[in-house]
């Protein structure tokens, strides 16, 4: 019997990177989850860009972002970008989490609506914490995702995790 | 020591055609935790409308809530005690885009037992340019073990042809 939930691709970074790139998703599962330990290489908190093959054009994004003192939400037609990951200027040693479902990737036919979570505890005055919705509206099915930072690199040590998971 | 599955997909429905709720019965106890996904649309000329998650079906004043809920300008927090359902998320109707689905998840930790039922809950529903992201907790209070799930909308709206429910078990050893 087929396993529900099967690691696809796992990779800790040895040196740092300008993005991560999973591809030759196969269409076989039902849903992905990307799970990530990351941290930048920028002096400060950097963004982290969530692009599906290769396309930058057709995403939108509305999310929930705490930082210990203050908590905003925002509507972005722009390409889905999340997440505050911890940079050099961060607790050191400290890997921010995120967490990204997207369910019936395989679709042809459908849009792709994706569920992030992704939290940047650094046990300092300014960590934080996002809960987002992603909207990818091409309707092609999903073989590539590539996790980009808005300002620098990914720093080495950080590991990412893509799992497929299957309904039936 | 034979290995079993930890993360198992029990059952999987995709509505063929337009329904009032998606029902998973029989549960078995053999799991440790369920996690229930659903991913679909409303037929009602609405933006959206919660979907509750019920319990054995149970319809008593003996669900309550917390969320708090953020649609890209305002953030918000609401508890309600007391009432008939709790929710799992929102559907997009059809005042949205047709094509734009919302997808919603709930935990329901130890189901089986004999102690008030909680699940976590999210929901994502980014519709390009409008929409909403929930994140909830929900308590059932109820020491009877969960046997059966109804997904439907405390409103009266109706699931959409091509929505699509899963539930899986989870063992913790």
């Amino acid at each position: 019997m087929p396993s529900t939930y099967s690691l696809i691709k796992g990779e800790t970074l040895a040196s740092s990177a300008a993005s991560y790139t999973f591809s030759a998703i196969p269409g076989t599962f039902s849903d992905l989850i990307i799970r990530t330990s990351i941290r930048g290489t920028w002096s400060s908190w950097d963004f982290l860009t969530i692009t599906l093959n290769a396309d930058t054009a057709n995403g939108s994004t509305i999310y929930l972002r705490g930082n210990g003192s203050v908590t905003n939400s925002n509507d972005s037609g722009d390409a889905i970008t999340q997440y505050f990951m911890p940079g050099t200027g961060q607790t050191s040693n400290t890997f921010g989490s995120c967490d990204i479902y997207i369910p019936n990737y395989a679709s042809s036919s459908q849009v792709k609506q994706m569920s992030v979570f992704a939290t940047g505890e650094n046990a300092a005055t300014e960590s934080y914490i996002v809960a987002a919705a992603d909207l990818h509206t091409a309707t092609a099915a999903v073989t590539g995702i590539t996790l980009t930072p808005a300002i620098a690199s990914i720093a080495a040590g950080s590991s990412f995790y893509l799992y497929g998971i299957k309904s039936s | 020591m034979a290995a079993g599955k930890t993360y198992e997909a029990i059952a999987t429905y995709t509505l063929g055609s337009d329904s009032a709720d998606i029902t998973f019965s029989s549960i078995a106890s053999s799991w440790t935790d369920l996690r229930v996904t659903l991913v679909g649309r409303i037929t009602d000329a609405t933006t959206s409308a919660l979907v509750g998650l019920y319990p054995n079906n149970d319809t008593t004043s003996t669900h309550s809530r917390t969320l708090i809920e953020a649609d890209g300008t305002s953030i918000s927090s609401a508890r309600t005690t007391n009432a008939s359902y709790a929710p799992i998320g929102t559907l997009p109707g059809s005042s949205v885009a047709a094509g734009i689905k919302h997808y919603a998840a709930a935990d329901v930790f130890s189901y089986a037992g004999s102690t008030y039922k909680t699940w976590l809950w999210e929901s994502s529903g980014d519709q390009n340019g409008s929409g909403a992201v929930y994140r909830g907790v929900s308590l059932w209070r109820s020491t009877s073990a969960i046997t059966s799930i109804v997904l439907k909308c405390p409103g009266g709206q109706t699931l959409e042809a091509g929505t699509t429910a899963t539930l899986y078990g989870i063992k913790n050893a």
